[in-house]
This record gives structure tokens, C-alpha cells and sequence, in this order.
């Protein structure tokens, strides 16, 4: 019985051989979607690396004349940036090759082109300048050096299992402890005459265990697994949702909740539970 | 390469139709600033010199670039075949969940089947490389 | 006793083989620079030509594939292309030992197999993995790619794998369209499935002309093809034990004055030959030493009449079922019927070649010296009716 539980194309046996009915019940996969995009691995970074060398290697040369009207002092100072390359001069000896300019670019390799910024780096200004520099950013200031926010957060350096705020480049899913073990939320039909769909019932059930502050988005009406929990006499429909903004915020204070990633479920989830489920989750 | 007219060469021009002196070199039409303007806009366009030079691999750094292209297609080939894997074991999952409920329950199947109309929430994000200042919206209250 | 000392020499020559390896590339110990159960022909070769591969092209000296000093300090290479190319070889590795792994359970089993079919599966299986696991590994791909086919491995099965898509690209198509155009094919025999790679050359000219593998269909002269011909069968397919062949050279434009038509000639037999994917060639010294006992009819070249229109001189490759008796096969060469030949025999057919020929000034010549009458003359045009 427990052995044939766990495989799916055997779920008319399994009926045939249990006494009781099993209870029909709702299981939530609820998942915050990644805030921000996914890591990249080493060698998809380093092949990217080297098709944008490639890239600039074949592009064509920057029409200045087109950008810069000659005379004006944005070309002057787009010039005081981007010095000339070397030139072929038919008196010198070059043993790398003879440089080929055309419109002031090498085209053996690729150009090369520095833009005026509005800012100047930290390593370009005096010491005097750059503790003046420090106090006169402002937030609103338009010509200052836009830093993007840290792909970590707060919640990563605690490490606050708890947080929606954690490991924002992953989908993260909402486990709750039942006694000694972690499961996704599950609610049972109620015993009564009247059947409650299975979203209603599941949507019914995360306000009821997490409080109303919750916006979330149900994919679908329909389940989109079922599992056979023999040692509760339960079947388990799930059904795939969001959350896009608001807190998980548990109800009753004795509960224990974690936002975990696929392979931090792994860890917590019952190991043939998970193996059922694993294939539901994603791995971004 | 296409340059103005200078100051001294219209001068130098115009001399030159009055008093008819020889002039050196080769004689370049005016140009109106509108032309001018046209002929660089298509400059800009054109492929003319602005080509790089076309490259030329020795042998080694074209087994380089085929072992790399290699690498990249067996793991782009591994990563679609997991992919394709999982689309699949889902897609079973789903036809069974829902075989499995119109057996178990068919007012359950009826229920999930229902019509309705589903709006895609505008509130859901599209990743991007680095986070908003405040990664998560927590003051969310339901509409009552 | 004798081979207890080979094998035992042999093992200590592939350790210091092994360890001369090691103390040059202590750097690398994926299973691609792991030489004790791998060829070393699946080795690059040139020491200056692999160090630019794996380590970096330097660039006071240049890339030591290109000759010219001043073109090879000129060279530039593209940027990142050397760390990228660690990270792809190392990957690709990887999915080269997972392979390995698998030969090597498959090996156990074949240790076990019971029947010889189940063998010649698991080793089909292995072979292909052998070819996976080796495809990618560059050091391969630059020896296929700039290496010449003689050169070439032929017992490691990526090698042949990587000759068989190349003679699939081209010289098979231009074999096949010749066979079809000149009609060699229904006029000799019905069709081919063609499975070795086969090349003729007449190695006893002096002019690279005639001297080099002749292109099908080629029109020759007679003294370019008086002696016999040196004969490369390439075998793509793993030849476990020694594979025969019967090779035999027939001209079905004999002219049959009888008839007013054609007949078939016999101009060239040999049967059990043994060859492999390694000694692939049936050369002047193979006919030299062991020439008596292949051949059953022995070379004569095709010496076209004058005004006989251009005959095709048709070259078979078989494969045997089993050896063949040769006082059998021995018999009148001229009306020759190659298709009862190939049915009593039981012979596969697997691979051809043509060459042409027509009357040139040293047909009489050659037939001299091969003691043959002297050739007619026929009417420029050729009549409806028989001569005699």
C-alpha cells in the first residue's frame, strides 16, 4: 500500500484497495517569482564574455563626424578623451603589423570609445576633492554616478529563512511545519454536504493561516498534481499560485513558516514527498 | 572625408571665378549646409571605410572557436533537454491530477473547470539585473 | 615466454610514456591528457602547435602554424578567447569522462556476454561512445582537420567516423554520380550500396598526372594503366577478425562481332584478400610477395580497338562470406557474366570505381608487351549489320 502510494499511473489500484474514501484536499504551492534576473553560470558568463569581444571586433567604426560637429566644444572634449591611434608611418618599422587607420580606428581590432561622464571616479579626484565630493551628492542630483542596489539583501546576510527579501535571483516557496515535519500549506475539504472548489478552498485556507495582507495571483483553477498521502488517507490536489505583494503573516504565533528555494526543500521536505513534487518546482 | 568648405577656399574660389588664376589640385564643388547634412547622415549609413578588418583565424584559434561553439551547444543541448523533461513530467501531472479528481469528485472537476474570468495581475514584476530600492511591497491591503 | 617479455615491456614503455607526459603538462589531469588507456594517436602531435592551443598564443612568436615570420608576428588574436576556450575544454571534458565511465561498464559486460551477437552489440555501443567522447576533444578535431587522411588513425573509431562524413561529402557523391552517369551501373551490376571508400592508382607512372589516385571516370591513356593498379579499400565500419575481399576489373564494351554488340571482359581478378581498417591497401609489394595467392586472372589492361568507341574499365570491391577457392574461380576471361559470378560466390558488393579508355598511340605498345594479337580497325561509323 505505502509503496504503491507514491507512484501515480497506479492511483486507480490504490483506490480499488483502500477501505475508507480518502479525503479530498488542497495543497497551495505558493511562490514568489524572482524580483531580479537569474545568476549566470561561469561558462555561460565567460562565452558571453567572449561573443561581445567578437562583437566589437566586427562592428563598425563610430561615425564621430555624424555626432560631433567639428568645431564645437563636445567635440573638443569627446577628442581630449579618445586620442588618436598610432599611425602608419612608412618610415617605421612595425613588427606587430602595420596599423590600418581608417576614420581614426585601427581596424586590425576593435574601437574603443570614452564618452564625457557628468561625474568624476572615485581614483580621478584629489584628496581634498573627495571628501568635498562625498557631501555634495544629493539624491536628486542628475549628473551623479548611478550606483545599481546590491544584488544581496539584508536578508541574505542574516540569512532570515522568513524573509520574502532573500535570494530575490530564485523563485521561493512557502513551507509551513506540521508537528515535526516541513510541508507546503494543505487544506482538507470540509466534512459538510456543500463542496468547496479546490482554489476557493486553498485561498480560503492561506487567509485563514496567514492573514488577508496577502495579494496573490492563482494561476489556474485546476490542480496541477496530485499526491497520494497513504499515511493520512489523503489525496492532495495542488494548486500553483503568486504572491506579488503583501506578508505572509501567521495567524497562530506557534507556527513556523520558511520562504525556501527548490534545493533548500529538498533539505527540509520529506525525501519521498519531495521526489513526488520535485518536477512542480522551478529551478530558477 | 567630407569636409566643408573652409573659409579661405571659399574665398580662394571666388577669386578664382572672378580673375580666373589656375588653381592647384582639384576643384571641389560647394557644398550648401542642407547637402552637407545629407551626405552625413548617409555616411553614417554607408558601410564605406567604416568596415573593420575582416578576420582571419590562424588554425589554433579556430579549434579554440569550434571546441568553445562545441561546449555551447552540449550544454545549451543539456539545459533544453532538462527543460523539455520537466515540461513533460508536468504536463503528465496535470492530465492526471485532473483524470484522478473526475473520478474522486465530480462536483470538485466541475468546480475547477468553471469558467471565469482571470486578469493577469499588472502587479507582477519582470526581473531585472539589479533590485528596486525596496525589494518587496508589504503594504498591501485587500480591496473589501 | 617470448610474449610475456614484449607485454611486459610494452607496460613499462606506455609508464614512461605516461610519466614523460605527466612532468610536461602537470597542469592538466582531465581524461583527455590521460594517455594509459587512450591512443596516443588521438595525440596533436606538434609540441609547438598544441602549447599555443592550451596555453596561449605568444605573442613575440605568433601562431606556429602560420610559416611566414613577418604574417605570424602580425597576428592578432581575439580577446578572451583563451579563458573561454579553458572553460569550454574543461566542460566538454567532463561530458567526455561521464562517457568513459559508461565504456567501462559496458567493457565488464562484454567480459560476461554470453552469445556473439550480444557481444557485437555491446561493442557496436562502445564504439559509439568512442566516437562521442572523442569528437570534441580539440586535439582530435585539429588532426582531422589539418592532417592529411594518410595520417590519420584509422583502428580508433573517431577517426574513421570523421573520414566516413567526409568521403560521405564528397568523394562518394562524385564516385556514385559517375557510376551512374557511365552506366557502370545497371551495365554491370544492377546497383550499389556503397560502404568502403575505394581508390586506384597506377603507382608505376613517373607523371604526377597518372601517377596520383585517379578521379572516376577519368579518361586514361593506355600506357598510364599497363601495370596493375594499386587499390585503397577504406573500411568505416570496425573489422573485428580479417575481413576477404574479391576485387575484379571488368570492360563491358568489348565489341562482339558475333552479335553486333557487347560483351563483357574480365580483365583483372583477385579474391581473398584480407584486409583491415588499419592495412587497408592492396599495393605493388602486397601483389610482390603474396600476389599468387590472390589472384585468379591476372592483369591485363584494357586496349581499345581504333574507332571502338571509349571503353569503361569497371572496378569492383566484395566483400566475402568466406573464402573462395581459386582454381574455382579461374576460367575464360572473355564474355564474362559478373552477376552469376557474384550469386555463385555469395559476394557483397560494396564499393566501385571506373576508369576510361580509348585507342591511343600506346595501345599497340602495351599490347605488345603484353603479347596480345594485333588490335583491329574498325569503321568510323558503326554499321547496322555484323562485319562477318
Amino acid at each position: 500500500m505505502r509503496g504503491l502510494s507514491g507512484n501515480l499511473s497506479r492511483v486507480g489500484l490504490v483506490r480499488a484497495y483502500s477501505t475508507a474514501n480518502p479525503t479530498v484536499s488542497s495543497t497551495l504551492i505558493l511562490s514568489r517569482n524572482p524580483v531580479i534576473t537569474a545568476d549566470v553560470p561561469k561558462f555561460e558568463a565567460q562565452y558571453y564574455k567572449y561573443q561581445n569581444e567578437l562583437w566589437r571586433r566586427l562592428m563598425w567604426t563610430f561615425p564621430k563626424w555624424f555626432y560631433f560637429r567639428e568645431g564645437t566644444l563636445a567635440e573638443q572634449r569627446f577628442r581630449q578623451l579618445n586620442k588618436d591611434p598610432v599611425a602608419d608611418n612608412p618610415n617605421i618599422e612595425f613588427p606587430r603589423g602595420r596599423p590600418q587607420i581608417r576614420h581614426k580606428r585601427d581596424r586590425r581590432f576593435k574601437q574603443e570609445l570614452k564618452l564625457p561622464k557628468t561625474y568624476k571616479e572615485a581614483d580621478e579626484l584629489e584628496p581634498a576633492e573627495l571628501e568635498q565630493a562625498q557631501d555634495t551628492i544629493t539624491e536628486d542630483d542628475l549628473a551623479r554616478k548611478i550606483v545599481p542596489n546590491s544584488r544581496t539583501t539584508k536578508a541574505d546576510q542574516e540569512n532570515d529563512l522568513t524573509s520574502l527579501e532573500r535570494k530575490l535571483s530564485r523563485t521561493l516557496y512557502l513551507t509551513i511545519q506540521n508537528g515535526s515535519t516541513w510541508i507546503l500549506p494543505n487544506f482538507p475539504e470540509p466534512s459538510s454536504e456543500q463542496v468547496t472548489a479546490l482554489h476557493t478552498l486553498a485561498e480560503e485556507g492561506l487567509y485563514k493561516i496567514g492573514g488577508e495582507k496577502i495579494n496573490y495571483f492563482n494561476v489556474s483553477n485546476t490542480p496541477c498534481h496530485v499526491y497520494n498521502n497513504s499515511k493520512d488517507n489523503k489525496k492532495e490536489y495542488f494548486i500553483k499560485s503568486h504572491i506579488l505583494s503583501g506578508d505572509f503573516q501567521p495567524q497562530d504565533k506557534s507556527m513556523k513558516f520558511l520562504w525556501l528555494t527548490k534545493e533548500e526543500l529538498k533539505t527540509h521536505l520529506d525525501k519521498e514527498y519531495y521526489q513526488d513534487i520535485e518536477h512542480l518546482l522551478s529551478e530558477i | 572625408m567630407f569636409k566643408t568648405i573652409w573659409g579661405s577656399d571659399k574665398a580662394v574660389a571666388s577669386v578664382a571665378a572672378t580673375s580666373k588664376i589656375f588653381i592647384r589640385g582639384k576643384q571641389k564643388a560647394a557644398m550648401t549646409p542642407s547637402t552637407q547634412r545629407i551626405v552625413n547622415q548617409l555616411s553614417a549609413l554607408s558601410a564605406s571605410r567604416k568596415q573593420p578588418k575582416l578576420l582571419s583565424l590562424c588554425n589554433e584559434d579556430l579549434i579554440k572557436n569550434r571546441t568553445i561553439t562545441n561546449a555551447w551547444n552540449v550544454y545549451k543541448r543539456k539545459l533544453f533537454q532538462k527543460r523539455d523533461e520537466q515540461f513533460e513530467k508536468q504536463y503528465n501531472s496535470i492530465k492526471n491530477a485532473m483524470e484522478d479528481l473526475k473520478q474522486t469528485s465530480p462536483e470538485l472537476f466541475e468546480l475547477a473547470n468553471a469558467k471565469e474570468q482571470k486578469r493577469f495581475p499588472l502587479e507582477m514584476r519582470i526581473p531585472t539585473d539589479f533590485p528596486p530600492n525596496q525589494p518587496w511591497v508589504y503594504n498591501y491591503a485587500p480591496k473589501k | 615466454m617470448l610474449n610475456r617479455t614484449n607485454l611486459t615491456r610494452a607496460r613499462s614503455l606506455r609508464y614512461l610514456a605516461s610519466k614523460r607526459f605527466q612532468s610536461t603538462e602537470s597542469s592538466s589531469t582531465g581524461i583527455w591528457s590521460d594517455f594509459s588507456k587512450r591512443s596516443p594517436s588521438l595525440k596533436l602531435s606538434n609540441p609547438a602547435i598544441k602549447k599555443n592551443i592550451f596555453d596561449k598564443i605568444d605573442p613575440s612568436e605568433g601562431p606556429a602554424s602560420i610559416q611566414n615570420y613577418s604574417r605570424r608576428l602580425a597576428y592578432h588574436s581575439i580577446n578572451e578567447i583563451d579563458d573561454t576556450f579553458k572553460v569550454a575544454y574543461e566542460y566538454l571534458q567532463e561530458q567526455s569522462a561521464e562517457k568513459y565511465q559508461q565504456i567501462e561498464v559496458l567493457e565488464k559486460q562484454v567480459a560476461q556476454a554470453q552469445s556473439e551477437t550480444e557481444v557485437k552489440e555491446l561493442k557496436d555501443r562502445i564504439e559509439a561512445l568512442l566516437v562521442e567522447a572523442e569528437a570534441s576533444n580539440p586535439e582530435v578535431l585539429y588532426n582531422t582537420s589539418y592532417l592529411s587522411s594518410e595520417d590519420l588513425d584509422k583502428s580508433q573509431p573517431v577517426y574513421r567516423q570523421i573520414l566516413k562524413e567526409k568521403w560521405e561529402a564528397f568523394d562518394l557523391m562524385v564516385t556514385m554520380q559517375r557510376l551512374e552517369q557511365l552506366h557502370v551501373i545497371p551495365d554491370t551490376l544492377p546497383t550499389l550500396d556503397p560502404k568502403v571508400d575505394v581508390k586506384v592508382k597506377f603507382p608505376h607512372n613517373l607523371k604526377d598526372e597518372f601517377s596520383s589516385w585517379v578521379t572516376p571516370g577519368e579518361i586514361l591513356p593506355a600506357f598510364a594503366v599497363s601495370q596493375p593498379p594499386t587499390i585503397r579499400i577504406q573500411e568505416f565500419e570496425r573489422v573485428d577478425q580479417e575481413q576477404l575481399y574479391t576485387v575484379v576489373v571488368v570492360n563491358p564494351d568489348t565489341p562482339d562481332l558475333a552479335t553486333n554488340s557487347f560483351s563483357t571482359t574480365l580483365q583483372y581478378g583477385l579474391a581473398n584478400v584480407p584486409l583491415n581498417n588499419v592495412d587497408n591497401t592492396i599495393s605493388t609489394s602486397t601483389l610482390l610477395t603474396q600476389g599468387d595467392s590472390y589472384t585468379f586472372q591476372h592483369y591485363i589492361p584494357l586496349t581499345p580497338e581504333k574507332n571502338a568507341q571509349n571503353q569503361r574499365a569497371c572496378l569492383w570491391v566484395f566483400r566475402q562470406a568466406k573464402p573462395l577457392a581459386l582454381d574455382a574461380l579461374a576460367g575464360p576471361n572473355t564474355h564474362f557474366d559478373i552477376r552469376t559470378f557474384v550469386e555463385t560466390n555469395s559476394l557483397n558488393p560494396v564499393g566501385a570505381h571506373v576508369w576510361r579508355q580509348h585507342f591511343d598511340r600506346s595501345v599497340n605498345d602495351v599490347r605488345r608487351s603484353y603479347g596480345l594479337e594485333k588490335g583491329k580497325v574498325y569503321h568510323r561509323v558503326r554499321q547496322a549489320h555484323p562485319v562477318i
